[in-house]
């Protein structure tokens, strides 16, 4: 009789019994499959019976309703965070200033003409 | 039924259906892999995208009614060896020296191998010969879920050169060749058992036996006795069997020797669905495999 191995059956050992009929085989794959299914089933089941269970809690809850206890309030932002904050937007406030109003005024500068200056000067001696 | 087989950069397939206890071929197609895919790496987590480009088209090829997956892998993907055991040992011990063996023998790859062996049909030697496979966990778990997630049923899985054995089973004594390739493949059997197998060679007209595992003895005694018959010898007690148009000196060997043999065609013995048209060149021994998987079914 011929030595059979089937590497999709269990590793170890195979008996001359167990491996001499193919059908069985096919059968305990075809059991594997439905125990998948049926487990997979099962599974579903349960999940949908957690689905469903907040009811009794609801019901509980409306009989005998619990209150709370408050929370203590979190701040939101921590003080290295808002400093942090304040300091940028100086930093971005001075570099506006620098880059806008500060070109302004240079801007605005006039320059005396040499003849102005001379009319300026004789005006200063009188 | 879907058969297919990975052998030496080939990918074989056939689809049949069991009519009145006899095997009816639908398709029967062979596919040459690309390169990348002769050795793959069998610990990789990208073997599931490999597994999916080279099963792909098999099962594209299988329509959907058809369920069970049987395959047949080569040595690249499936260690197979037949290993000698002590019969006074208990299944237990046996068993026992058997993964304590293997364990040396794989070294670091153990943890992630998987073991299966089988017991030869005993004789009167005191030992008992055991066949046994060794496949990546991984590699395995892969095929499963693979064939699965098709919506397949991984039915079976075993070494190439266990489906060949089921295509040319003796009762005596006997050794059959098969090309595989630029080379041979030699199986020996006794008592209807596979007991050695290996790839010989020819040296100056004569068989010698190569690299090989199982009851050597046997394997030297029956290469003795091929090498000694002549054209004009009595007919030979031993079956010698071969597959396919073997290549280079083996061609001389065996013509020398063509009174002694049979030759075998793998697909013979099946019907085939007028859709089956096979190109000329197509050698039919290259579906050795497919025909052992395909006979596997029968009951």
């Amino acid at each position: 009789m011929m030595a059979e191995l089937n590497l999709f059956g269990k590793s170890g050992f195979q008996d001359h019994e167990l491996m001499s009929d193919l059908k069985e085989g096919i059968d305990s794959t075809e059991k594997a499959m439905d125990d998948l299914k049926a487990e997979s089933q099962q599974k579903k089941e349960t999940i949908l019976v957690k689905e469903e269970a907040p009811e009794p809690k609801k019901v509980l809850q409306q009989t005998k309703p619990k209150k709370k206890p408050k929370a203590k309030r979190k701040r939101k932002y921590s003080g290295h965070e808002v400093f942090s904050f304040l300091l940028s937007s100086a930093i971005i406030a001075l570099v506006l200033w620098y880059f806008v109003l500060k070109k302004s005024i240079v801007s605005t500068v006039s320059e005396y003409l040499p003849r102005s200056f001379e009319v300026h000067q004789q005006n200063s001696d009188d | 039924m879907l058969a297919i087989s990975i052998r030496s950069g080939w990918l074989r397939y056939a689809h049949a259906d069991i009519v009145d206890q006899a095997i009816v071929l639908n398709s029967l197609k062979a596919t040459k892999l690309s390169k990348e895919f002769h050795r793959p790496d069998m610990r990789s987590v990208d073997l599931s995208v490999i597994l999916g480009v080279i099963l792909q088209e098999a099962l594209n090829a299988c329509p959907d009614y058809e369920k069970e997956v049987f395959l047949s892998l080569d040595e690249r993907w499936i260690d197979c060896q037949i290993l000698p055991v002590d019969k006074q040992l208990k299944a237990e011990e046996q068993e026992a020296y058997i993964k304590w063996f293997m364990e040396r023998r794989l070294g670091s790859l153990w943890p992630s191998s998987s073991l299966f062996f089988s017991q030869v049909e005993s004789n009167a030697s005191e030992q008992n010969w055991v066949v046994t496979s060794v496949i990546a966990k991984n590699a395995l778990n892969l095929l499963k879920s693979f064939l699965e997630k098709a919506g397949k049923k991984p039915v079976w899985l075993e070494p190439s050169t266990l489906s060949l054995a089921r295509v040319v089973s003796t009762e005596g004594p006997g050794v059959s060749f098969f090309k595989d390739h630029r080379s041979v493949r030699a199986l020996f059997f006794y008592g209807g058992s596979l007991r050695a197998f290996g790839q010989p060679q020819i040296r100056d007209g004569e068989m010698s036996l190569g690299a090989i595992t199982g009851d050597k003895d046997l394997a030297v005694s029956i290469t003795r006795m091929v090498n000694a018959l002549q054209p004009r010898s009595k007919m030979s007690s031993i079956d010698i069997r071969t597959v396919g148009e073997l290549p280079g000196k083996w061609h001389d060997y065996v013509s020398l020797r063509k009174r002694h043999l049979e030759k075998i065609n793998p697909i013979s013995g099946f019907k085939k669905s007028r859709r089956i048209r096979l190109k000329k060149e197509t050698d039919d021994s290259d579906f050795s495999e497919v025909a052992g998987l395909l006979l596997r079914r029968l009951p």
